[in-house]
């Protein structure tokens, strides 16, 4: 049974790609089968965490989204590339082409790729989890993948904008009856530590918190140069997201 | 891994042109209160600053006991 998420925030650089590739790359730490799906189709930057090629990148999402490519012809392992112990890491990445990016964008997507996607890839590879790296914001068709997934996880960072924005979002979802969950990124230092943290912003948004992930510096030094929690295993950063891993591997079946 | 191919077949059903109306209605609704949420978000901050005050407090107070055990 495949379970699909949705990896949201209301605005952009609120560290949706990162979480998404260093979220991918735990549960594979689960031994699960993991596929991550770049859906941030105006700034595709999931390719570059994972440092996938461009030669490896040669047929894109684009091209299935419109018939013109297999799923297979998409779908690149990273498994070995990335020298995962176990599980297994696919990715499917979206075109850099301005030409290809504004037609989707015009055109927009289609309900029913989200449910045919995560359906082939549990059938061609076996996967466990499809988890889409959407466009932030809330507009119709970033809706559209947040409400054809099984689970969104809404990304927010601590500032008005953002809460008042991830507000009307989950008011939005909880319209559809979405199974939805938060995770605070970046938060500064000084508020990650209040122990009343993640209830009080449960109870704004009326939505769980299921993670609390502080600002590090680290993070932003490391500059997309790979998957961060590989390369610093016991760095705080990596526990907070083992946290969230294991409430998925636990509680979303 | 299975030998056939997985293609897709674009095109839209009715189901989403209905997927598509609700969202947009649920947006529109949204937008009307949002007097409604400036004020839920505001009591939230105030809130949020009553924390963080009572964490600095205690901060403080623990830094003072430390210098005291010094």
């Amino acid at each position: 049974m495949v379970v699909s998420f949705s990896i949201h925030s209301y605005r952009g650089g609120t560290g949706k790609s990162t979480t998404t590739a260093n979220l991918a790359v735990m549960l594979t730490l689960y031994n699960r089968k993991v596929a991550t799906v770049d859906l941030d189709l105006t700034s595709p930057g999931l390719h570059v965490i994972y440092q996938v090629s461009q030669s490896q990148m040669k047929i894109t999402l684009n091209d299935y989204i419109y018939g013109k490519a297999a799923l297979e012809d998409v779908v690149v392992d990273l498994t070995n590339q990335l020298g995962l112990p176990r599980g297994k890491l696919y990715f499917l990445g979206a075109s850099m082409k301005p030409e290809e990016i504004a037609k989707l964008m015009r055109e927009g997507y289609s309900e029913r790729f989200f449910r045919e996607v995560a359906k082939q890839l549990g059938e061609a590879y076996g996967v466990d989890y499809v988890i889409f790296d959407t466009h932030p914001g809330l507009n119709e068709d970033t809706l559209l993948a947040v409400l054809s997934s099984d689970v969104s996880f809404m990304l927010m960072r601590m500032d008005k904008q953002d809460i008042t924005g991830t507000y009307v979002t989950a008011q939005v979802l909880s319209k559809f009856n979405k199974t939805s969950y938060v995770i605070l990124n970046m938060v500064p230092s000084d508020m990650a530590k209040a122990p009343e943290l993640q209830a009080e912003v449960s109870k704004l948004l009326g939505v769980p918190v299921i993670g609390v992930i502080p600002f590090y510096p680290e993070i932003l030094q490391h500059r997309s140069r790979g998957v961060f929690i590989l390369r610093h295993p016991k760095h705080p950063y990596t526990l907070r997201i083992k946290a969230v891993a294991d409430f998925i591997v636990n509680n979303i079946k | 891994m299975s030998m056939r191919k997985h293609y897709f077949k674009p095109g839209r059903g009715e189901s989403e042109a209905n997927l598509r109306a609700k969202i947009s209605q649920a947006l529109l609704s949204a937008q009307t209160d949002i007097d409604v949420v400036e004020r839920k978000v505001s009591a939230f901050e105030r809130r949020l600053e009553e924390i963080l005050n009572r964490l600095d407090d205690l901060e403080s107070r623990v830094k003072k006991l430390e210098e005291l055990l010094e």
